[in-house]
């Protein structure tokens, strides 16, 4: 069996916030076309993760390297160029800009006015109800459509590896669903991802491999129905006796 | 919900506003008249749209770095240098102004360009490329410049004016390369002394080059599209050219700006930055530029209109760009600081809200003065008492201006247009 090409992959990456260090040596990789899942209680450092892999949180140590390139120490808008392109925790729209911009927004790296106008119907096409209220300011949409929002305007840019930091957040479990839904019809189309929840059930469900994150280093891997099944991860994040 | 609510606020306050001016035109001319309102309200449109111009340059940066720019009004003044030297010889004692004025527009030119040059990826190669279009730029300067002593000026106005601003632009990018660049991620007070120190800085730093003497554009230099001639409106109204240039200028720029920020994709990424930095860094905008543009933009929008605000007869001096960067600022406060279309506001309302002050010097004509008299409220001798003792009302512009400005902050905290912060969460 020959494994896909791995597009991310990070090397004993160390990182944190001043004097507190959160990520302790963290190692994974993510192939292309995966759907890798990171799951993790509280504080366990997943976000940090994401944004040591997007540079908004420059690792102190280790190696993040995306298609074979260092992007260690790139800016964030370098590193976006490169097609990573992260969900934020908490949607992270611009309120004051209504939906058309936000997703604007999203392309602004791209300069083919044709192929974002033409993207930007298919996200209407995609999530109706940010079609209807396309001139609406984002600040006034409701929790869940911001997570569409904020997808879609991840999309825009059309991502390699699109990360999504806890996007069932806040939502109820209907719309959970539908986003997950919208995750896999993502990968579907070819986009890799990289999910990191707190939902750990739905989240291994849906993603090929999964990697369990605790004080800030991996303590587990394996493919979603292998840690679905782990005795500790279903005692520790499924809730299960 | 909330928009609708935004929505109607703002109508309301639209409401309040135009009324509350109606009601001033109304006690106006029923105690003068019609034409004396009007007579100084269009005193007040170029005397607010230069304040409007210097008070975007506050605002566009503080929404994005949330830093006020106390140098923005140094930057003004140097502008109006930067005319000067290109327009006049460089007087007899100056013998450091061509060596200082050098390695200035050195400085400014090569830190614009190294800015500008991020596709290169070395960093000596860029370094090179800035270095020489510096020394390339001053020494082009230099033959620009007229000669020590009685040389003439070799640009005509216009285009000493053009390249003034291309300098102040420079002068812009260069604040914020080498002062606030490398403060982006401390605390919020040390970049705001910082730019306390830098305002001093560039005082100093002009009254070494060009001394503390005031000066004025020689009058064979102005040209005859910003002469002082009147352009009669009605029979009743007239307005200087320059005055008529000025507005019409400030209107198209002010418009041209909303555009920019509105419609280009600079200007939405602009905006991008000013709602949340890093989520915009994530989406591939590179924050440092947008935060260089927004500084350039301001320089440029203060020098456009800096040499018209010096032919309306204001002195040069090293210190003038303090007394106007304050009052900028605060038209910039007034309008809702942060907020571009709130600054402009803010700068039109204040220059109108002084040019009516000096309207009230005449107190002792005005109708309901008459009928107070008659009424025997006050006499015409306990008038002319306060007169000598307060001066005339005319010489509180300034604090009237200010007056008015904290009025509004107090019951509107936020400015005309800016909103809660708290919102923001």
């Amino acid at each position: 069996m020959t494994n896909p090409p791995v597009l991310l992959r990070l090397d004993a990456v160390e990182a944190g916030y001043g004097s507190l260090r959160i990520l302790k040596g963290i190692s994974f990789e993510v192939c292309a076309g995966e759907i890798v899942t990171l799951i993790g209680s509280n504080g366990a450092g997943k976000t940090t993760v994401l944004n040591a892999i997007c540079g908004v949180v420059p690792p102190r140590r280790g190696t993040v390297t995306m298609d074979g390139h260092d992007i260690t120490r790139l800016q964030p808008h370098e590193i976006a160029s490169r097609g990573v392109v992260h969900v934020p925790e908490g949607r992270k729209l611009f309120p004051d800009m209504t939906v058309a911009e936000n997703l604007e927004m999203g392309a602004h790296l791209r300069r083919d006015r044709a192929g974002i106008r033409a993207d930007m119907e298919k996200m209407y096409n995609l999530f109706p109800i940010l079609g209807e209220r396309r001139h609406a300011p984002a600040g006034a949409l409701s929790g869940g459509e911001q997570q569409m929002c904020a997808i879609a305007r991840g999309l825009m840019a059309r991502p390699r590896i699109m990360m999504f930091d806890e996007p069932s957040l806040g939502l109820a479990p209907k719309l959970v669903e539908q986003i997950f839904g919208i995750i896999r019809a993502i990968n579907d189309e070819g986009t890799t991802v990289l999910l990191v929840e707190q939902n750990a059930h739905m989240a291994l469900q849906l993603a090929h491999r999964g990697y369990v994150i605790a004080t800030g280093e991996i303590t587990l891997s394996g493919s979603g129905s292998e840690l679905l099944g782990n005795e500790m991860v279903k005692r520790l994040y499924l809730g299960e006796a | 919900m909330a928009t609708e609510r935004g929505r109607q606020s703002g109508w309301n306050t639209a409401l309040w506003w135009g009324g509350g001016f109606a009601l001033f035109a109304l006690v106006i001319t029923l105690n003068r008249d019609f034409e004396t309102f009007l007579r100084y309200l269009v005193l007040g449109l170029p005397q607010g749209a230069i304040i409007a111009l210097i008070a975007v340059g506050y605002s566009m940066v503080y929404g994005i770095i949330q830093l006020i720019n106390f140098a923005h009004g140094e930057v003004f003044m140097f502008s109006t240098f930067f005319v000067l030297m290109l327009l006049v010889p460089p007087e007899g004692g100056q013998t450091m102004a061509p060596a200082l004025i050098g390695a200035t527009v050195f400085l400014i030119v090569a830190c614009t360009v190294w800015v500008l040059a991020e596709r290169i990826p070395a960093r000596w190669m860029r370094g090179a490329v800035a270095v020489a279009a510096g020394a390339a730029a001053a020494a082009a300067n230099a033959r620009l410049m007229p000669a020590t002593g009685a040389g003439a000026a070799i640009l005509p106005f216009f285009a000493a004016y053009a390249l003034a601003i291309v300098y102040t632009c420079c002068l812009g990018v260069t604040m914020d390369l080498l002062a606030y660049r490398p403060l982006r991620h401390s605390p919020r007070l040390i970049a705001l002394i910082t730019a306390i120190g830098l305002s001093l800085f560039l005082q100093n730093f002009a009254q070494l080059i060009w001394g503390s003497s005031s000066r004025y554009f020689p009058a064979s230099v102005r040209p005859a599209i910003l002469g002082s001639q009147q352009v009669t409106l009605t029979p009743a109204l007239s307005l200087s050219r320059l005055d008529l240039v000025i507005v019409v200028l400030a209107l198209a720029l002010m418009a041209g700006l909303q555009l920019f920020v509105m419609k280009t994709r600079t200007g939405r990424a602009m905006r991008a930055c000013a709602q949340d930095r890093v989520t915009a860094s994530l989406m591939g905008v590179e924050v440092n530029r947008v935060v260089a543009v927004a500084f350039a933009l301001g320089a440029g929008l203060a020098a456009m209109v800096a040499p018209l605000y010096v032919l309306r007869g204001t002195p040069i001096h090293p210190q003038m760009g303090y007394m106007v960067g304050i009052l900028a600022f605060s038209s910039a406060v007034l309008g809702g600081i942060g907020n571009i279309t709130g600054a402009m506001l803010g700068g039109m309302v204040i220059g109108i809200v002084s040019a009516f002050v000096p309207l009230f010097d005449a107190l002792d004509r005005f109708a309901w003065f008459e009928a107070a008299v008659r009424a025997g409220w006050i006499t015409r001798e306990g008038y002319a008492e306060f007169v000598q003792g307060f001066g005339k009302p005319g010489q509180y512009q300034l604090a009237v201006a200010y007056a008015f400005m904290i009025l509004v902050i107090v019951f509107k905290p936020t400015g005309l247009l800016g909103k809660a912060s708290a919102k923001r969460a």
